[in-house]
């Protein structure tokens, strides 16, 4: 029983010990590092969510990305791809760019951008 | 006995020109300094928005009246970039000055930063993302359901969330621009932004080619046929970032940018040293590398780069007086 209380404590610590409570304009988000990718997901990718699928693809780098002015290459890329882009703000107010997609996870676009051919 | 004058003037000159050089690389760390207004001042992210310039504004100004006593972040990027269209009779947000949306501040108050949050959500639809929302304003593509303009919408819902008996004051420092009429070349771009950091350290905003992160050895900028320095290239990626700090590395002075492509930015600074910041700590750590911030330990706060490579890329510069 101590056995199974001590793997279970590992276990969730592994999963979601990188968790945080974001906010998007005043909606608070919970989202988790995950090593695997180096990534920011929204928690629900904690087990399988379109994002991750999304990265598993290991999609080869557009061709052609609308560098429009000085706008953020990495959210770009997201768009590019057809995804909405959504900015959170860390516990610490400091922001982060994250990639939507259908399902309403989310992943941060330089995870996506790591994750191009 | 002139020989010796002579190696004597051209040492005594050497030794100047050396101390002038110095002087004009001081080092300068606004991010990391002890009471840096920074500490209170996030690390934005403009995800696909255009109003760079509006985020530069806001920051110079967040940071000027925090030094000035304020106590948290109040300007938002988009209340500025309204202002600034809104004095200019601007249908759109997009594309901007600096010096402009900072001066245009100075009439319309300052308006809560949650409530230009709030104001902004009120115009879309529910499960629309912010910056869907914003973008379609920026762009002057939004139309109210009574078909009215962006900028007009988006002034009336902040009528809404933040009434003018609601609105504060800010304090607008006297700001200058500086371009191709007074600064001739590459050099003196370089010179004039270091010896603006050593004599008076404070942000100083540059409109620039961010290709050069990507790319150090771009040259975006041009000379006309007058011999001007003001023709930008077609394919430079036009952008407005903080320069918020400078040292040497070697021989040559690096600036210290702050950019608003988030806290996790990477790839495009793959290849330069930047000052991280321990999430859990909150201690800085300068000559930090990908290898180092590609994690969720430490966030990327500003990044160093080449002064020659940047001042090639440079084509204003934005300062508080």
């Amino acid at each position: 029983m101590k056995l199974l209380i001590l793997f279970s404590i590992i276990f969730s610590f592994e999963t979601f010990a990188g968790c945080e409570t974001y906010t998007r304009y005043g909606e608070a988000r919970e989202i988790c590092w995950i090593s695997e990718y180096k990534g920011y997901f929204s928690k629900q990718c904690s087990d399988k969510c379109e994002a991750r699928s999304f990265l598993d693809k290991k999609m080869p780098k557009p061709e052609k990305i609308d560098r429009k002015g000085g706008t953020n290459p990495a959210a770009q890329i997201c768009k590019t791809f057809g995804y909405t882009v959504a900015v959170l703000k860390d516990p610490r107010m400091s922001e982060q760019s994250f990639c939507e997609f259908p399902d309403g996870s989310l992943v941060d676009t330089n995870a996506v951008v790591r994750s191009l051919k | 006995m002139t020989q010796r004058f002579l190696l004597l003037f051209l040492l005594s000159f050497n030794v100047c020109a050396e101390v002038a050089a110095d002087r004009d690389c001081l080092p300068v760390n606004l991010v990391t300094e002890a009471e840096s207004p920074f500490k209170k001042i996030p690390v934005y992210n403009q995800g696909t928005l255009n109003i760079c310039y509006a985020y530069s504004a806001a920051q110079i100004l967040d940071w000027y009246q925090i030094k000035n006593g304020a106590v948290k972040r109040n300007v938002h990027p988009a209340w500025a970039a309204l202002q600034y269209a809104l004095v200019r009779s601007r249908p759109k947000l997009e594309i901007g000055h600096p010096k402009e949306a900072m001066e245009s501040m100075r009439s319309a108050l300052n308006c809560d930063y949650e409530a230009v949050e709030a104001a902004v959500k009120s115009l879309g639809q529910p499960g629309d993302s912010e910056v869907k929302i914003l973008t379609s304003i920026e762009r002057g593509n939004y139309r109210s359901p009574a078909g009215n303009t962006a900028v007009n919408t988006l002034s009336e819902a902040l009528q809404k969330h933040c009434p003018p008996e609601k609105r504060t004051f800010v304090m607008v420092p006297e700001v200058e621009r500086v371009n191709y009429r007074t600064l001739t070349d590459d050099v003196s771009y370089e010179k004039f932004l270091s010896t603006k950091l050593s004599t008076a350290p404070s942000p100083v905003s540059i409109a620039y080619c961010a290709n050069v992160w990507k790319r150090p050895e771009f040259d975006g900028i041009d000379t006309n046929f007058q011999g001007q320095r003001d023709v930008v290239l077609k394919n430079c990626e036009y952008h407005e970032s903080l320069v918020v700090g400078q040292k040497k590395f070697g021989n040559s002075c690096h600036f210290l940018v702050r950019n608003t492509w988030g806290n996790q930015w990477t790839g495009h600074n793959s290849a330069y040293s930047c000052v991280c910041k321990d999430e859990a700590t909150g201690e800085f750590l300068d000559d930090c590398r990908q290898e180092t911030h590609g994690n969720s330990r430490y966030s990327v706060e500003a990044c160093w780069i080449r002064g020659t490579d940047l001042a090639r890329n440079i084509g204003q510069i934005t300062f508080v007086k």
